[in-house]
């Protein structure tokens, strides 16, 4: 499955299933990576949707999600031929993403958003009440608050579907690092949640 | 939350994202592509040999060497002529064109006026909305304080400011700002972690040209500088460096 095509709300679709560094992604890889500027736009066009999910998972607001991944795909311009295929694409990706994500997760402690700002939607598997929403939008504030190792494991496992192992890779740590992270921000939410 | 759920985090799977706007797709699409082209124009190609290495057969160390020994035959040659009352002027003509600093150094506000006028470049008429680092329009300042450098970008709505190390920027703060407002920044000095604390913090005086100064402070926790409410809350109006360290030993707080 390309990750151009993935959608960001389907659950079970770990990395290693998503691109092995095959098909039509990793062509136009190798094809950016050998100075083809019309495959490079594709691969950006391409990856665009996926850059942007991630990142309004990460921040909630449509604006953000929109710099960070214009931010993204203009450091891909530069970054790309830095990529040596040791990782899959997609891990690589998510970790220039969460990148920019921190840089403006950063910036925003400037400006002390609200949470009221927060503009996130819930699934339509179980039609939503406001007091769902409510509570969705309360915990995601709670993740929010978490360190960024905290924050990025729990919304990697929970909110990305994703085995400890794939976070892992991502976050460039071991499985069990993971499972810690995971484990200390339940113990920092244990009374709110 | 529901009594079905057993773990709260699973909730976290309920959140939808929305789908991109396609006009912007393509308009960033367009955009990097441009970068990744100018990029490729300029990405170096692997040094040839040249005619030098092959006149000169011994190895590589008579590289330096030989410009060593040229060094030292310019200078015989040239300085005594730079003694002589009728010796040759080193002046530049003035009609020729003198490559102007890229960025402006300090308060030199002169300097930093020659943004947006790179040889070779296009006009960008869509800068508004895109990351400051990438903005044509945005103002460059560099600052030197006892050694560290502070890099400054400035658009009219924003203001930011990099830690420059080894020619490398990392940001660390970002700000709204008025149109009509002229950040500069006054002072900066790192303050090295209390009692073996491996936390370095960096306070940074910064302000409207012509307003207030008011100093921030930035915590490095491992992962880069980043803003403390808390210290800045502590030192914002300190007069000096000396009434900041004062302020912050007052508190021992780091």
């Amino acid at each position: 499955m390309d990750i151009a095509n993935r959608s960001a709300g389907t659950p079970g679709n770990p990395v290693a299933s998503l691109e092995r560094n095959k098909g039509p992604t990793a062509d136009l890889v190798r094809l950016a990576q050998a100075g083809d500027v019309a495959a490079f736009e594709r691969l950006v066009a391409l990856q665009y949707s996926f850059i942007f999910k991630t990142a309004f998972r990460w921040l909630g607001h449509r604006s953000d999600a929109e710099d960070v991944t214009q931010t993204v795909c203009m450091r891909l311009a530069d970054a790309l031929k830095s990529f040596d295929w040791r990782a899959s694409f997609t891990s690589w990706l998510y970790r220039i993403t969460l990148n920019a994500v921190h840089d403006v997760q950063r910036s925003n402690q400037r400006r002390q958003r609200l949470a009221s700002e927060v503009s996130l939607g819930m699934s339509d598997e179980c039609p939503p009440t406001q007091e769902d929403q409510l509570a969705l939008s309360a915990l995601w504030q709670m993740v929010q608050e978490l360190s960024d190792k905290q924050r990025d494991a729990v919304l990697l496992v929970y909110g990305e579907h994703m085995s400890h192992a794939e976070a892992a890779k991502i976050m460039g740590c071991k499985d069990v690092t993971v499972a810690w992270h995971i484990h200390n921000a339940r113990k920092a939410l244990k009374d709110r949640i | 939350m529901s009594g079905e759920d057993k773990d709260p985090f699973d909730r976290l799977s309920q959140i939808t994202t929305p789908e991109p706007d396609p006009e912007k797709i393509k308009a960033v699409a367009a955009m990097s592509a441009n970068v990744f082209a100018e990029g490729s124009r300029k990405r170096p190609q692997a040094p040839k040999k040249s005619w030098l290495n092959n006149l000169l057969p011994g190895g590589p160390w008579l590289l330096p060497a030989s410009g060593a020994f040229a060094t030292l035959l310019v200078a015989v040659v040239a300085v005594p002529m730079l003694f002589e009352p009728t010796g040759p002027h080193l002046e530049a003509p003035r009609d020729m064109p003198m490559r102007a600093p890229s960025l402006a150094r300090g308060e030199q506000n002169g300097a930093a006026s020659q943004q947006g006028t790179r040889m070779g470049s296009m006009p960008q008429p869509q800068q508004q909305g895109m990351p400051i680092d990438l903005r044509e329009d945005a103002e460059v300042r560099t600052y030197d304080f006892d050694g560290l450098k502070i890099l400054s970008r400035s658009v009219p709505e924003e203001f930011a400011l990099y830690l420059v190390v080894d020619d490398i920027e990392t940001a660390f703060d970002q700000r709204t700002k008025e149109a009509s407002e002229e950040m500069v920044l006054t002072d900066a000095f790192l303050r090295d972690g209390t009692a073996g604390g491996a936390e370095k913090t960096l306070f940074v005086r910064s302000g409207p040209d012509a307003g207030a100064q008011r100093w921030d402070a930035f915590v490095n926790k491992g992962k880069g500088f980043v803003l403390s409410e808390s210290l800045s809350r502590q030192v914002n109006d300190a007069s000096d460096r000396a009434d900041v360290l004062a302020r912050v030993g007052e508190t021992g707080e780091n």
